[in-house]
């Protein structure tokens, strides 16, 4: 019975987290400074773990896992792949790194007519790693965006979402986006006066699409409608 | 009971950064650690809660493993005690539900459940058997469901001070069994 001391009774009420307030406070401040009392809480860890094994499994939800390795390592495989710029709601424009809109392919368009005179508007909403690459094309004529998703599709559990953006307004919902073809919309009344000052961009949304008339995926991609 | 050796080889690859072990780690000790941590908080989602925070720990710090002398199991094992006391305690604080809080006294393991404890160096379980059935009651409290003293004390209808001195007592048997 005196083979040990009350240390070491001390360091086993510790591992059973039977210490409260002071007691408990200098226990842990031990801890950390004493080795060998740190070795006799891992002694007491280590035997007392054994009273666990009479404690029948029982197997956590799969969503759990899910839960787990996705607050861990990111988004799944494919969808890492998508260059996340960050949750979108909470964040202003001018935060948002708006990515340079490249010069479309002349030779897959009709040329077009410089802005103000009824001339097609062409966008490429690209991500900043450029693996998300959407093409957007509007003839105010028809009012029409004709959108192709031409790099970067999402898994098969998500959808792209395309909104538009004006000056100071919550973003608007032009659709969502079709895999491999071309997707068609009417461009929203919002924004038919002035194309040019639409900031276009692409969230990563459930499938189907947000469920609310907001964004409630990362923002995968942003870009601005230049006339050609 | 997975093999000590299988474990400790995946949570030194879970120290490197190995994805795929920590999943294969995840799926073979995922079922007892949630049995852990459901006996000590013993609400669903909370205790869900718990073992996303025990596995995160268990991503972070697979590295340290090493370092202070447990069996595998046993780490593992008390991370996830730990991550579910310290979220039992901070529930309790703002819930006043006595009800909630205390389950019925679970009963002692079955006599198969302890062949298979003992099968394996499961030397406490043969001295906790040793021991007077009301001190390895209290002490079984402490364990598996995170009580205080206070708690114990009310689960037991027995005087604060009673159940101290029986828990101290209880340990030192424990501690000189174990040594023998």
């Amino acid at each position: 019975m005196s083979d040990f001391d009350d240390e070491d009774v001390f360091a086993a009420e510790y591992a059973l987290r039977l210490l409260e307030g002071e007691a408990e406070q200098t226990a842990d401040d031990k801890l950390r400074k004493d080795p060998v009392f740190a070795q006799r809480v891992a002694y007491w860890n280590d035997r007392l773990s054994r009273v666990a094994d009479e404690v029948a499994p029982v197997a956590p939800p799969p969503a759990l896992k899910t839960r787990i390795t996705k607050q861990l390592f990111g988004p799944s495989e494919a969808v890492s792949l998508w260059n996340r710029l960050g949750l979108w709601r909470g964040l202003t424009f001018a935060s948002l790194a708006l990515c340079a809109v490249l010069l479309f392919d002349a030779s897959q368009k009709a040329p077009v007519t410089p802005e103000g005179q009824g001339g097609e508007y062409l966008a490429e909403v690209i991500s900043d790693d450029a693996t998300v690459r959407v093409l957007v094309h509007y003839d105010p004529a028809t009012q029409e965006l004709g959108i192709v998703v031409s790099s970067g599709q999402p898994t098969s559990d998500r959808s792209l979402q395309l909104w538009g953006i004006g000056d100071n307004a919550a973003p608007v919902s032009i659709g969502v986006l079709d895999s491999g073809t071309t997707s068609k919309f009417i461009l929203p009344n919002a924004f038919i006066d002035n194309p040019a000052r639409v900031t276009l961009a692409v969230s990563d949304e459930p499938l189907g699409g947000s469920p609310t008339d907001q964004p409630t995926g990362a923002v995968v991609a942003v870009g601005q409608p230049v006339v050609f | 009971m997975q093999s000590a050796g299988e474990i400790e080889t995946l949570i030194a690859r879970v120290a490197l950064g190995d994805r795929e072990a920590f999943a294969s780690l995840y799926d073979l000790v995922s079922p007892q650690l949630f049995g852990i941590t459901l006996r000590v908080i013993k609400q669903r989602a909370a205790a869900e809660d718990a073992m996303q925070e025990t596995f995160t720990k268990i991503w972070r710090n697979a590295d340290r493993y090493q370092a202070n002398g447990y069996s595998p199991m046993a780490w593992l094992v008390t991370i996830a005690r730990n991550t579910a006391i310290d979220s039992l305690r901070a529930r309790q604080k703002v819930q006043f539900s006595d009800f909630e809080m205390h389950d019925l006294p679970s009963p002692e393991p079955t006599a198969e459940q302890r062949v298979v404890a003992q099968s394996e160096l499961g030397r406490i379980t043969d001295c906790m058997d040793e021991l007077q059935p009301r001190r390895r009651e209290a002490i079984r409290l402490a364990y598996l469901d995170g009580e205080s003293y206070a708690g114990i004390s009310e689960q037991m209808d027995v005087p604060l001070n009673t159940i101290r001195t029986w828990l101290r007592r209880g340990l030192m048997s424990l501690r000189e069994c174990m040594s023998r």
